[in-house]
């Protein structure tokens, strides 16, 4: 390994993030290297001293000012979120009432969903039929609007 | 029935914002300590940490229970960070992991006048480290701080910072690497005592 490659895997060398051979590889060249040696000890005093740092005291009140923020937060939020399901409610009431009052405009709907006829009707119903197209028979016969339909 | 969905709806917000609240109060000392090394002072580091706290709350629906809060509010408020600097304009738009469209790599920051948080810079007082973080370009800041203060592996660091492991590496690499230079300009004695002390 030389100087280059080794240089560029000395922090993760130091964070222990190298896999095993390569670490291995990394060491042997420190070894033989003092310039690189020289470069680990101080990446490692580095982190060492980022860890040595002291810890960050929050200021007065803020534990109190975060819970203000994050409760205008909600405030700002409410009207819409309040007001979101009672309108989905009402344009859900309004579009089923648009569709009822399509369907019963509608003929061509309206037509397939008649009571089923009675057997008896049908028959005296073909037999005015029979009657009206025979030439020779009495007279024109009045049949029932939309018999031809059925 | 889409009041009582309604009704129900707003029961389990208000369980949620207290849930919130509870897990705010228990994660928010960690928080400032991490905004606080971002950004190298008091005022910054509320600020970035309110911000992040409203996200995390406008968010928080998508919070998965079974992941530690302080993790999930530390990466929000990384990211809150960078649109910090990138709203401040001081985030260079061209990556400094990838090599420049030239074809040569992006070179380490030599002029310290001209760094991208200058200001931080100035505002740090009586700490050569603080100071020195603030002379690291932001992506690599964060990656050193997660690393070395907050004691984060390398895979979770890409979690939080939305990267790869590799990328990581390079970054904690180059970070220190800034650093160490930073501070063997300015604080050479203070370098020496650091070797000297392992």
């Amino acid at each position: 390994m030389n100087c280059r490659n080794a240089q560029a895997k000395l922090s993760a060398l130091v964070d222990g993030e190298l896999p095993g051979r390569e670490a291995l590889l990394v060491r042997e060249h420190l070894l033989r290297c003092p310039r690189c040696a020289q470069e680990w000890r101080a990446l490692r005093g580095l982190k060492l001293a980022m860890g040595q740092l002291p810890d960050v005291e929050p200021p007065e009140g803020l534990e109190e000012r975060l819970l203000a923020a994050v409760r205008r937060e909600k405030e700002a939020s409410r009207p819409i979120r309040l007001w979101l399901p009672a309108a989905a409610a009402a344009v859900a009431a309004c579009a089923t009432l648009a569709l009822l009052n399509l369907r019963a405009d509608e003929p061509a709907v309206a037509s397939k969903t008649l009571p089923p006829v009675p057997a008896s009707f049908e028959v005296d119903r073909d037999q005015a039929y029979v009657a009206a197209s025979d030439p020779f028979g009495p007279g024109p016969v009045v049949l029932a609007a939309g018999y031809g339909r059925r | 029935m889409a009041f009582a969905i309604a009704r129900d709806g707003n029961v389990a917000r208000a369980l949620d914002r207290e849930h919130f609240e509870r897990l705010l109060k228990e994660s928010y000392r960690q928080a400032y300590a991490l905004a606080y090394r971002l950004t190298g002072n008091a005022a910054d580091a509320e600020d970035l940490l309110q911000d992040a706290a409203i996200r995390a709350y406008r968010f928080f629906h998508q919070y998965d229970p079974e992941l530690p809060f302080g993790k999930w509010l530390a990466k929000i408020l990384c990211n809150a960070n960078v649109d910090r600097i990138r709203r401040r304009g001081r985030l260079r738009t061209t990556s400094l992991d990838q090599p420049s469209e030239a074809g040569g790599h992006v070179p380490e920051v030599a002029d310290w006048n001209s760094l991208p948080d200058r200001a931080m810079v100035e505002e740090s007082v009586s700490d050569p480290l603080q100071e020195g973080l603030a002379a690291v370009r932001p992506e690599f800041r964060t990656a050193v701080v997660l690393a070395d203060i907050e004691g984060m592996e390398y895979e979770e660091i890409a979690q939080t910072m939305g990267t790869s492991v590799g990328t990581v590496r390079s970054r904690i690499h180059r970070g220190r690497k800034q650093l160490r230079r930073y501070l063997l300009e300015k604080f050479p004695d203070f370098v020496a005592r650091m070797v000297d002390e392992l």
